[in-house]
């Protein structure tokens, strides 16, 4: 008993811990620019065309949703998206439009959602932002490459900079105890005890291999 | 039997016999950390039979199907169509085309020549997988195409552990008992080892008879000259088995014959000459019985020209340029280690330059050992031959052939390549740390394995699959 409780069991069941629970973290990062201290905003007006390019790396792109921030409490106009297919330079496709009044944001985002796109995994996309007239609205920007998969570009010119934007897909991305433990409206896979105690017993096998090693070095002293 | 080298005091630092070397080589020579390591590999197998869907190894739906035309015996344009057909659907069952990024066809194709980018119909020419495939095909006796599959997966896994038997065996007649559970231990933990243990591919029975070969040669180094004849002639055979089931096994028989004459090289010259006649008249038998009885006689034309044609010439050394070796060797590392899908599925870079310095450190600790040696230690030798001729003519091959570099053919010597390894790799820890260094190089394997898993082969079919194997 004393020696299933040594040091280094415990070490190994608490490592057996951290990596079960990586499992129920999803299994990618889907494109975005999030948490960075330099920002600065840009109003949306008719005068500037807002164009972020980034590269999907996963199907079903279905939203992009972006940080706004209100500059005084005159709302006016429209806000048109525009999302291109840009893998091909010289033969951008656009994928889908979208339009908003400027004046529906109640927070300090603002969602582009659309039909999913199924195959969009590896493909590079450009989502532009533009006004009718002057929304009364800013676009929140980080200062620096901070998305390194991409460029904001305004009025046709690439600036050192990057909206903060977010995507993601239908159907969300998973973890990998969720698919093994398959939807919610589903019950969960027959096989599902009989892997996580071969999981068990794999880490036990590899722990008690490692422990017979470690047994030796203490036995060659 | 007593090791043929001994295990030297690699990581001790004391001189064999003495009691710290006593108690270590108990705990290491104990069953507890052999039975830890096929415990680890048997629950690797059944996890990643269950993460991985069918038909995801290299040409598994040909080997597959041509093993079914076997076990029903007959050959008919209609037998074939039909077991292509069903192998087909149950593609499309199990998200086949997904994975290559393709939508699934509508309608579906109905015969292999149909998806020519990614299917050919195989021959039968080098039959011996397709026999045993065969034979549990009809011991199964299922007609549901998807438990044959699972079946044949299962001969897969059960040669896999032979495999790990034979090799362990040899291993441990060659270095001792410490190297040999190091080296199991590595072997058990090897992430491509695994992809290859649960595909349907006969590169699982040249494995098999790559480490039957590497016991017997164990064996024909440590008997005394009566038995040296059977473990000569079983050896042969094995290799022979190699040969006539896919052409990357026929370098095994060179292996045998270069091996088997540097163990002999030291024995008088009647023993040797009559050793050499038996194994060339066994040789001949069997190639004239498969040749009569089998008849295989008009496969025998083809296979010579489809053996020749692996050595036709399209790049010659002057292309060899420092890039161009560099590329190819790591590639060829590279696919040794972990590239799931049939080269689809790298693993993250970080990865891929952890098993690079695992394998150039070990190896080169390995060269510099064996040249530090006296000249007559056996084991080293014979593991760099097998090792060596093996690896030398396939990449060669590869090489002279214009063709990519698949690093886990090599896996038919599997056991000496991973004793060089254990060894080089110990070796390379300074003196201070070198009883850490077995625990250190478990941990590391162990931790490519787990991030494999985590890094690969779940996103890879969990996740974009969906689960298919559920």
């Amino acid at each position: 008993m004393g020696r299933a409780l040594s040091p280094s069991w415990v070490g190994w069941s608490a490592l057996g811990i951290v990596l079960a629970y990586s499992l129920t973290l999803p299994f990618v990062t889907l494109p975005g620019n999030g948490a960075r201290l330099r920002r600065f905003q840009t109003e949306i007006t008719r005068d500037h065309v807002f164009d972020q390019t980034f590269v999907m790396n996963q199907d079903g792109l279905n939203s992009i949703e972006f940080s706004v921030a209100p500059l005084d409490d005159t709302r006016s106009g429209d806000i048109r998206f525009r999302l291109s297919d840009v893998t091909d330079k010289n033969n951008p496709r656009l994928m889908r439009t979208g339009e908003v009044r400027a004046g529906a944001p109640t927070g300090d985002t603002l969602r582009f959602a659309f039909e999913p796109i199924t195959n969009s995994s590896s493909h590079t996309y450009a989502f532009e932002v533009a006004a009718t007239e002057r929304s009364g609205l800013a676009l929140v920007a980080t200062k620096g490459d901070a998305y390194a998969a991409g460029t904001l570009w305004v009025n046709e010119r690439p600036r050192w900079a990057d909206l903060v934007f977010q995507t993601s897909t239908s159907p969300p991305v998973g973890s990998p105890w969720a698919t093994f433990s398959g939807a919610d409206d589903q019950a969960a896979p027959k096989r599902l005890p009989a892997i996580l105690g071969l999981l068990g017993l794999n880490w036990l096998a590899v722990g008690i291999l490692l422990q017979r090693f470690v047994a030796a070095r203490r036995g060659s002293r | 039997m007593r090791p043929v080298a001994g295990d030297s005091s690699l990581y001790t630092g004391v001189l064999d016999g003495s009691p710290a070397r006593t108690v270590e080589a108990k705990v290491i020579a104990g069953y507890g950390a052999t039975t830890a390591a096929l415990v680890v590999f048997v629950c690797r197998v059944l996890i990643a039979s269950a993460v991985v869907p069918p038909w995801q190894g290299p040409d598994e739906p040909t080997h597959f199907a041509l093993a079914n035309l076997v076990a029903q015996g007959t050959f008919t344009q209609q037998a074939t169509a039909d077991i292509e057909r069903a192998t087909l659907q149950s593609m499309s069952r199990h998200g086949w085309w997904r994975f290559y990024q393709e939508p699934t066809p509508d309608p579906l194709p109905y015969a292999f020549s149909q998806v020519p980018e990614h299917l050919a119909s195989g021959t039968l020419d080098q039959p011996a997988y397709y026999i045993l495939a065969a034979a549990v095909l009809r011991t199964v006796g299922d007609s549901d195409i998807d438990r044959q599959y699972f079946a044949l997966r299962l001969l897969s896994i059960t040669l896999a552990l032979l495999t790990l038997l034979f090799g362990w065996l040899g291993t441990r007649a060659f270095f001792g008992s410490r190297t040999a559970t190091g080296a199991l231990a590595l072997v058990s933990l090897h992430p491509q080892f695994l992809l290859s243990a649960i595909s349907v591919n006969p590169d699982v029975l040249i494995d098999l008879c790559g480490a039957f070969v590497w016991w017997q040669t164990s064996r024909l180094a440590g008997l005394q000259p009566r038995g040296r004849v059977m473990a000569i002639v079983l050896a042969g055979s094995a290799s022979l088995v190699a040969a006539f089931s896919k052409r990357n096994g026929l370098p095994l028989a060179l292996v045998w014959l270069v091996a088997t004459t540097l163990v002999l090289r030291t024995t008088d010259r009647r023993l040797r000459l009559r050793i050499a006649v038996a194994a060339i008249v066994v040789a001949l038998g069997c190639v004239a019985a498969a040749y009569v009885i089998g008849g295989y006689s008009e496969s025998f034309g083809r296979l010579w020209t489809y053996w020749g044609s692996a050595v036709v010439a399209r790049r010659s050394l002057a292309d060899l340029t420092p890039s161009t070796l560099l590329f190819f060797v790591k590639a060829a590392i590279d696919t040794a280690w972990l590239y799931a899908g049939w080269l689809r599925f790298p693993p993250p870079a970080m990865w891929a330059w952890v098993a690079r310095t695992l394998t150039i450190v070990g190896l080169g600790g390995a060269a510099w050992l064996a040249l530090r040696r006296k000249s007559n230690d056996v084991a080293f030798l014979l593991a760099w031959t097998f090792v060596a001729v093996y690896a030398c003519t396939l990449l060669g091959i590869a090489f002279i052939s214009a063709a990519a570099p698949q690093g886990r053919y090599v896996f038919a010597v599997m056991f000496p390549f991973a004793a060089l390894l254990w060894r080089g790799l110990l070796y390379s820890f300074r003196p201070v740390l070198k009883a850490y260094a077995p625990v250190a190089i478990v941990g590391i394997v162990a931790a490519l394995d787990t991030c494999g898993f985590v890094f690969v082969l779940l996103p890879a079919y969990v996740y974009h699959g969906a689960a298919a194997a559920f």
